[in-house]
């Protein structure tokens, strides 16, 4: 079965200026959204997927801050990045739309939520404001919440977490974008609302038909929910597979750690967690090798002094190593390192 | 046993030595970047030249500055009296390099002595609940009322004194102070560490003194060299009003005093001291606002 | 870890601890005082070198009752009992010698440390408050814990800015380990870090606990960092201890309508275990108007009559296993 292709990223690289120079945040990632399809993209703080998801928005100051290469396909032929500011304002919020970390921070505080959905609808549509409100209400019930037509009415700061959160959702959905992009929407929320958004997520995507990039650094969110993952080191991706083969025949040694590091629900407590030596290094000195090399346990010469690309092991599973089928070999003893 | 003892020592010499290193390091650094601020280099230009002219300005300059001489009246600037004369025949450049030595010396103790007990003020109050009410209440009752004219009716309780200047000039920039230290103090009551010296059961006072006031410097050194200037210009309008330096102790304040009546026919008697008054204030608050950068990079863009 | 049963030594017990917050009324003269309930009647008991850990969703109290017991802030009612001593009856030197023995390690590695002081004076500053050793053998000291918990000789002379979010937290667990407590509340301690990082921590605590025969109360809202550090686990819900119980009888045989909702909403790392998650409705209310009854009733599944009306009693249905639940009665 071929999907079509929603969203495709060729080769993007988000150059920043800062002070202390230039430093590259994305470098060189590639990835695709089918139709209807749930892409989670993980990793770690520094490792670039926050900026992935907003460059393909480009949401950064293009005039002193930020430098784009590469391209960003939306329905096939629409290349995001060469667009003209007033086409890429009409692409944001009618075509792609955003929800982010921290509701709170993303709803201005002295408007009404009603008239914060209204205004998104009446920035794509035109449509009365009566109109606009009585979407706005539809929009709400859509997303769970309960009495609506009085919310419509509330202040940000009357809601809570969830609620909020839900908002933002609606606001999202407004104008029926077919492109979602979820930038770690739970991770501010308890574990009992966080589940309550992600049922609603998992909805919308089915109802909708409507593709979603959902970013987080928590491989249990997005084992329960995504259909393909890419797995994001240091600005680069370093695998790239569908759900069930990430977890059950990771090859690349970080995203094996990653999986192995966190406490299972069912794993062994007398056991010490697995542990991935090191930190990350910062983005202003990246090795010249693999970027993974200093923490990796199988690294050799060959990683230190050349970066690998990113190749085809599989059906739908790219990694980034290159001694992946060597360490699968290897896997059948495994070696924890303490440290 | 001996090896791992061996071994440590080795890294000890090690870790002496980092630290030496980075010392040398960071006093590179700090120096680079104290003098790439504008406002640190040019504003302690001035103020360097300044405090030189009080400081060695009496002992150059060739006259008294209380002798009068009445042949000499308001004589223009020349080769004999450099920057001129005033009403009392005494020279201007004398007067004015003494002048400098009581303005500044004012300024600078107004100064020291508000941060210190603003500083005592303001960390009381935010530490203290109790006491926040009273002092703040006294701070604003104090900061209500304009400061030049709370200084004239200081002063004319007290006696026009060099020492009752001073005393009159802290009590008005004392509440600025309090407020400055107290707000930043409060912020900082609140921060994860203070608690977590709080948790280790170390004493109010060793809190206070060692963990929260180190903190507040920052902000008070720039306030301070706002006060400096402050307390120049006041002293200044105190003295020009009559009600400051009495006579015939030269000031910037009563030299421009006692040259507003000839004006139109000595412009040099108050303009000269006009312009160290605005220069002094200019270097001071260059050097304000250049600290204020030099502290916290994030406001200077 | 898990010792004998008969050994088993008291080290702290909590009884009935309550904290209520005040809450200004609105109006011009005040209006009735109103309370939030942060700690409302919870007691627990600490057993020497074991491992407590207290869950919940954020403003349960987990955190309060935390920084309760270290008299952060000072408790409405109750009692904490550590040695045979009410510490909230403790004042100055008595309670400065029990703040030697409890320490804590706090959630934020990054505003934790106090950024003016370096690494070396703020490892020293317990030594130098609670008096411990000779001045000239506080750099050595220092050095020695730096080592155990994994940090370099040559970060003594480091500001807190120039480390990572891993190093500061080994930071804050080297402060509190240095004047050689009994007992170290972690709040939240691993929460604010990376998952690689995490598990670097969670295994450091653990073998510091190990070699110096610490006891731990740890406080987090992640269930599986949670189960995998401790040895028993109580878990909160608006101000109340809903259940206590050996944690593989917590995980694997939940009674708590609440316990079990909050298991079943844990993402697990699994694609193929696709969970039937119990879905709470609603939120959860506010701690200054909490429900009659029993607190969990507006969202419970099971909810009855009488759970709106009778606040259900802490009572032991298992070896070591209590809840507060009608159900059980």
């Amino acid at each position: 079965m071929s999907r079509e292709k929603l969203l495709e990223v060729k080769n993007l690289k988000t150059h920043f200026n800062t002070e202390n120079g230039r430093v590259t945040a994305v470098d060189d990632v590639s990835f695709h959204v089918d139709k209807g399809e749930i892409l989670g993209i993980v990793g770690e703080s520094g490792c670039g997927k926050s900026v992935t998801s907003q460059s393909i928005l480009r949401l950064f100051d293009e005039k002193y801050l930020v430098k784009y290469e590469g391209e960003v396909l939306f329905k096939g032929d629409i290349d995001l990045l060469k667009l003209s500011k007033s086409e890429m304002r009409h692409a944001r919020g009618n075509e792609i739309s955003m929800i982010f970390q921290d509701p709170l921070s993303s709803l201005n505080p002295v408007l009404t939520i009603g008239f914060q959905i209204a205004e998104a609808l009446m920035l794509h549509e035109k449509i009365t404001k009566e109109a606009a409100f009585e979407q706005a209400i539809e929009m709400l019930k859509l997303t769970g919440i309960p009495s609506p037509e009085k919310r419509v009415h509330d202040y940000p700061h009357q809601l809570s977490g969830g609620m909020r959160q839900r908002v933002m959702i609606a606001m999202s959905l407004a104008c029926k974008p077919r492109l979602l992009i979820a930038d770690e929407p739970t991770t501010a929320l308890d574990v009992t609302i966080q589940s309550q958004i992600l049922d609603l997520i998992e909805d919308i995507n089915k109802r909708f038909d409507m593709g979603v990039i959902f970013i987080t650094h928590d491989l249990g969110v997005v084992a329960g929910l995504c259909d393909r993952v890419v797995v994001m080191y240091l600005g680069q991706i370093v695998e790239e597979a569908d759900i069930l083969n990430l977890f059950e025949n990771p090859m690349h040694p970080y995203t094996k750690g990653l999986i192995k590091s966190i406490p299972h629900m069912d794993g062994d407590r007398k056991e010490e967690l697995h542990v991935i030596s090191g930190t990350v290094p910062s983005l202003e000195n990246v090795p010249v090798g693999c970027r993974f090399a200093e923490r990796c346990q199988f690294a050799d010469e060959l990683c230190q002094s050349k970066m690998p690309d990113l190749r085809v092991v599989g059906e739908g599973q790219k990694v980034r190593c290159w001694h992946a089928e060597k360490i699968a070999e290897q896997e059948e003893a495994p070696v924890y390192v303490t440290s | 046993m001996h090896v791992a003892q061996e071994q440590d020592k080795l890294l000890k010499d090690e870790f002496i030595l980092a630290k030496k290193r980075l010392k040398r390091h960071q006093k590179k650094l700090l120096f680079r970047r104290l003098i790439r601020n504008r406002g640190i280099l040019f504003g302690g230009i001035i103020m360097v030249l300044l405090t030189l002219l009080a400081v060695f300005g009496p002992i150059f300059v060739p006259y008294d500055p209380y002798e009068m001489v009445v042949t000499d009246r308001l004589m223009a600037p020349g080769a004999q009296h450099f920057l001129g004369t005033d009403n009392f025949g005494r020279d201007l450049l004398t007067r004015m390099a003494y002048g400098a030595r009581v303005s500044l010396s004012v300024g600078l103790s107004v100064s020291l002595l508000a941060c210190f007990f603003g500083m005592l003020i303001g960390l009381l109050a935010s530490y203290f609940k109790a006491l926040d009410n009273v002092l703040m209440r006294i701070c604003d009752g104090l900061m209500a009322i304009p400061g030049v004219l709370l200084a004239i009716a200081l002063v004319a309780a007290l006696g026009p004194k060099m020492e009752n200047v001073i005393l009159a000039l802290t009590i008005v920039f004392v509440p600025n102070v309090a407020r400055v230290v107290r707000s930043a103090a409060i912020v900082i009551r609140e921060e994860t560490y203070i608690e977590a010296i709080r948790a280790q059961g170390a004493k109010t006072w060793r809190i206070i003194v060692l963990h929260i006031a180190p903190n507040t410097v920052a902000p008070l050194i720039v306030q301070a060299s706002f006060i400096f200037a402050d307390a120049i210009i006041t002293e200044a309008a105190l003295s020009f009003l009559g009600a400051g330096i009495p006579a015939p102790d030269p000031s910037w304040g009563n030299i421009l005093h006692d040259g507003k009546v000839f004006i139109f026919n000595a412009w040099w008697m108050t303009v000269f001291p006009g312009i160290l008054i605005v220069l002094s204030v200019f270097g001071l608050n260059l050097l304000g606002d250049g600290i204020r950068d030099y502290i916290d990079p994030h406001t200077s863009k | 870890m898990l010792q004998a049963e008969t050994e088993k030594k008291v080290l702290l017990e909590v009884q009935g601890l309550k904290k209520y917050f005040p809450v200004k009324g609105l109006g011009m003269f005040g209006g009735t005082q109103q309370y939030v309930k942060a700690v409302d009647d919870v007691s627990f008991t600490l057993y020497e070198g074991e491992t407590f850990g207290l869950v919940g969703e954020s403003g349960c109290g987990k955190s309060t009752t935390g920084r309760t017991i270290m008299r952060l802030t000072e408790p409405t009612e109750g009692k904490a009992v550590y040695r045979n001593v009410d510490i909230f009856g403790q004042s100055g030197k008595q309670l400065r010698k029990t703040r030697e023995e409890i320490q804590m390690v706090f959630q934020d590695p990054y505003s934790s440390l106090n950024p003016r002081k370096r690494i070396g004076s703020t490892l020293q500053e317990p030594l130098i408050v609670h008096k411990l050793g000779q001045r000239k053998d506080h750099t050595e000291r220092v050095m020695d814990i730096m080592q155990k918990v994994g940090l370099q000789l040559d970060h003594f002379y480091r500001f807190p800015h120039e480390f990572s979010g891993g190093q500061r937290q080994r930071i804050g667990l080297a402060r509190a380990l240095i004047a050689n407590p009994k007992l170290i509340i972690c709040d939240e301690p691993v929460s604010a870090l990376d998952v690689s990082i995490q598990s670097q921590i969670v295994n450091l605590l653990q073998r510091m606990q190990k070699e110096f025969n610490l006891t731990y109360l740890f406080i987090a809202h992640d269930i599986s960092v949670v189960r995998h550090i401790s040895d028993r686990i109580g878990v909160m819900y608006l101000g109340k201890m809903v259940e206590t119980a050996p944690t593989d009888n917590l995980i694997g045989k939940p009674l708590h309508p609440y316990t079990q909702a909050l298991l079943s909403a844990v993402p697990m790392p699994n694609p193929r275990i696709k969970r039937e998650r119990i879905t709470l409705k609603g939120e959860i209310p506010s701690p200054l108007n909490p429900p009659s009854g029993c607190v969990f009733h507006t969202r419970c599944p099971f909810v009855m009559d009488k759970c709106k009306t009778v606040q259900p009693l802490n009572k032991e249905v298992g070896q070591d296993h209590f809840v507060a639940c009608h159900l059980y009665d």
